[in-house]
């Protein structure tokens, strides 16, 4: 494998990424901000709660669904603005020897982004893709806060792992996204030893 | 107003890879994700989507202030730490809040811009109501560590917001009816 990704985390997380002047961090082709990952789990969770108390028994997982949805949504628009900026042209594109090394490359950035260790553990082209996080911070901040969970409960990381399949396999942006669909198959909030995420073609799981 | 900057103490766990900043972990999202968790967030009317958005950044910002004051204790003055607050805002790229006609009874802080505001207006376009409830979040629990109150103390209402066409967003600040705790 072309990727070295201890070389891009260092790149990434050395870079000085924090507002200008007028408070704005343009990078990666997107508006970043520096954000609590309590606040987004505390919203979430907080968010599936009450949507989960108010819907009836058979459709209890709409909070979910919304969740990795916007994920999913948020995924493909920045991480392919991501492979299209100036940073990954000039750090990550001339490490790219095949297709398959941009997920290779997409999980080197997002292991710089404070979102946790995630590591690609199986990668068949355009089938199938296995990541595990050891550390996710949807799963950690979980357990501490509402103790054992039943499911799994990394919902951004599920809906990343779908856009990175769908921005590297699925038809030329912005009209692959879905083509691939994830589940979250080991959770750590609910007693694994580390959170799994299998993404596969969409027809595939249905 | 003394201009106080946000100096942190920031460090970046290579082995978990995890950013530390004033002793609560932050990560790198961009306005993609945060504009659809807002419109997720509102998006059905038979939960307050808002008061969640609110209640959340409150509760943190609140917290990981307290922690740097903690750490720097010659910041004394509230007007030093509100400097400190929107320097805080402005690092993490939520872009400039100007703290200069409010106190600890309240009144009116002013925003030229939103990363909130601007993320939804780049994506989707103007809207009908108000959206930067992070930043009323961010207000209420800034200056309730900053005036030694709980969170829940301030009351903040959003009264103009770029995104439904003003020229900048403006947040009204008020002491809660039931906010002496």
């Amino acid at each position: 494998m072309a990727i070295n990704e201890p070389a891009i985390i260092d790149a990434v997380s050395s870079m000085k990424i924090e507002g200008n002047e007028e408070g704005i961090i343009p990078a990666f082709n997107v508006l970043l901000t520096l954000m609590y990952t309590d606040f987004y789990t505390r919203m979430c969770f907080e968010f599936e709660r009450e949507v989960t108390k108010v819907l009836p028994e058979e459709i209890q997982d709409v909070g979910k669904i919304l969740l990795i949805d916007a994920a999913v949504q948020c995924g493909y628009h920045t991480f392919n603005g991501i492979m299209n900026s100036v940073e990954w042209k000039a750090l990550i594109e001339p490490m790219i020897e095949k297709v398959d090394d941009k997920i290779h490359g997409l999980t080197a950035v997002t292991n710089a982004l404070g979102w946790g260790n995630w590591q690609v553990a199986d990668l068949v082209p355009g089938q199938k893709l296995v990541l595990r996080a050891r550390n996710s911070y949807e799963s950690e901040n979980y357990l501490r806060d509402y103790g054992r969970a039943t499911e799994g409960k990394c919902y951004m990381l599920t809906g990343v792992a779908t856009s990175f399949m769908d921005l590297v396999y699925g038809k030329a942006f912005p009209d692959g996204m879905n083509t691939f669909e994830s589940k979250e198959v080991k959770c750590r909030a609910k007693g694994d030893p580390y959170c799994e995420f299998v993404s596969v073609p969409t027809t595939a799981q249905n | 107003m003394d201009t106080i900057r946000f100096t942190p103490k920031v460090s970046f766990d290579k082995r978990d890879n995890q950013l530390r900043i004033a002793d609560q972990l932050m990560c790198l999202h961009c306005h993609h994700y945060n504009a659809h968790l807002l419109r997720t967030a509102e998006d059905p009317d038979y939960i307050d989507g808002p008061r969640i958005l609110a209640g959340a950044a409150e509760n943190v910002v609140a917290q990981q202030l307290a922690n740097h004051l903690r750490d720097f204790p010659d910041i004394r003055s509230s007007a030093q730490r509100l400097s400190v607050a929107a320097d805080m805002f402005r690092m993490y790229g939520f872009v400039i809040l100007d703290f200069s006609k409010a106190d600890e009874k309240g009144g009116t802080v002013t925003s030229p811009s939103s990363h909130i505001a601007l993320g939804w207006k780049v994506k989707w376009g103007p809207r009908e109501t108000p959206c930067c409830h992070f930043n009323r979040g961010f207000i209420a629990g800034a200056f309730a560590t900053i005036y030694g109150k709980s969170p829940g103390y301030f009351k903040v209402v959003e009264t103009q917001c770029i995104a439904v066409g003003a020229e900048s967003c403006v947040y009204k600040v008020e002491v809660n009816s039931n906010g002496n705790k």
